[in-house]
């Protein structure tokens, strides 16, 4: 499944296919075996049984075992045989929930409450990721943590004029050029549905023979220590 | 703080690894909660049976053909079985220069900061590996006004493309999420 990413730069807007460039060392296959044979990954049932623990007394502990529950410790836990519940204090099961998410200071403590957001791919959307502001390379490099790399490439020949001319002058001019999307192009780059907000730059680079290099440098965390 | 040594043109570097450092620590991060009134409730499962289990009463195990734990493994790479190599701090890992542009290319899983580490600024390539193990991961080591990081992670390669896209050079998935986290994250940093 190729990507799209709809990219506006100088007035001119294009929809490009967004690659994964593979990784620069294979990694091995890993398997894990016995003298029996291959290791299989399950999930069990172990014997934890959730208790309040503030509701017991040295006694209840001394004289059994009420934080274990072992009739079913041990079996298979089939995923498809489970369905996901929510449980009160109380252990019922609670049929009408809210969702919401809690934004939590990087000490723990909890800032607010809001509603949960279901964030989907800007990538490819009516408006385009814009091409913001450039700010130079080695700057850029050095002040944020890089998580993903992907890489735009052309479709055709106006494409690939497109995508050199926007290499060549970032190289010319050494600078990384800050994409964003929304209306006001300043939306962090959600690529898929459901998937994480992450800010975005792109680097380029040209060669000989009309080829180019333009990528996607997707960053969530700048590169400093904590306050 | 552990101490980590790594090797520059044939001299000792000696430092200590701090704590890593995650987007967390310096923005906090969103919880996803499910409630009732002011009650936060518990994620559990339903058996098929219809009773109601906490998820933690569920473990990941692994077990062999015949059903049983395993105890004792075998660990095979490409089919074959590999000695585990000494940890970063077992062995001094070598540094080598590298350009900046290097991080271009670069995902970075991890971010440790080096406290005590005397580097030029610059770029130096090596590898990381927190545990003994057949395989070592790539890092760069980033010296940068005052502070000097471990970033650890994996390279990609990304191609020149001219005319024609070489497309047997990028990952069939393409830009699915392969390098997606699950987590959200506050923006306070832009």
């Amino acid at each position: 499944m190729t990507t799209t990413i709809h990219l506006e730069y100088e007035g001119k807007a294009a929809r490009l296919p967004l690659q994964s460039p593979k990784r620069s060392k294979v990694a091995p296959a890993i398997q894990r075996r016995t003298t029996a044979g291959a290791v299989n990954n399950v999930r069990i049932f172990n014997a934890a049984r959730r208790v309040d623990l503030k509701s017991l007394s040295t006694e209840d502990v001394a004289s059994g075992d009420p934080e274990l529950d072992l009739s079913m410790a041990g079996t298979l836990a089939d995923p498809d045989l489970l369905s996901t519940a929510f449980v009160d204090k109380a252990g019922t099961v609670v049929r009408d929930f809210e969702e919401i998410e809690a934004v939590l200071k990087p000490d723990g403590t909890e800032k607010e409450r809001r509603p949960r957001t279901d964030r989907t791919a800007n990538v490819n959307d009516v408006r385009p990721i814009k091409v913001g502001k450039f700010m130079p390379v080695d700057e850029a490099l050095t002040s944020f943590v890089f998580r993903g790399v992907y890489q735009v490439v052309h479709e055709d020949g106006l494409g690939h004029d497109f995508l050199r001319g926007l290499a060549e002058k970032l190289e010319k001019e050494k600078s990384v050029a800050v994409l964003g999307a929304g209306q006001k192009g300043n939306q962090p780059l959600v690529l898929v549905d459901g998937g994480s907000p992450y800010r975005a730059f792109l680097y380029g680079e040209s060669a000989k023979e009309g080829t180019y290099r333009l990528l996607i440098l997707l960053s969530n965390q700048e590169l400093k220590l904590p306050a | 703080m552990p101490a980590i040594s790594f090797t520059l043109s044939g001299k000792t570097l000696s430092c200590e690894l701090a704590r890593k450092v995650t987007k967390d620590d310096l923005y906090g991060r969103l919880k996803k909660l499910t409630i009732k009134g002011d009650e936060v409730l518990v994620r559990g499962c339903l058996t098929a049976d219809g009773r109601c289990v906490p998820a933690s009463s569920i473990s990941n195990s692994r077990l062999d053909p015949e059903g049983s734990p395993v105890d004792k493994e075998e660990i095979l790479y490409d089919g074959t079985s590999r000695e585990p190599l000494p940890s970063s701090f077992e062995e001094a890992a070598p540094l080598e220069t590298a350009p900046l542009k290097a991080l271009a290319s670069f995902c970075v899983t991890d971010v440790y900061p080096l406290e005590g580490a005397t580097l030029k600024k610059g770029l130096y390539s090596t590898w990381f590996s927190y545990r003994k193990s057949p395989e070592r991961k790539e890092a760069f080591v980033l010296a940068k006004d005052g502070d000097t990081f471990l970033l650890v992670g994996y390279a990609k390669n990304s191609p020149f493309v001219g005319k024609i896209v070489p497309y047997e050079l990028f990952d069939a998935e393409s830009a699915t999420g392969g390098d997606e986290e699950d987590e959200e994250m506050n923006f306070a940093m832009m």
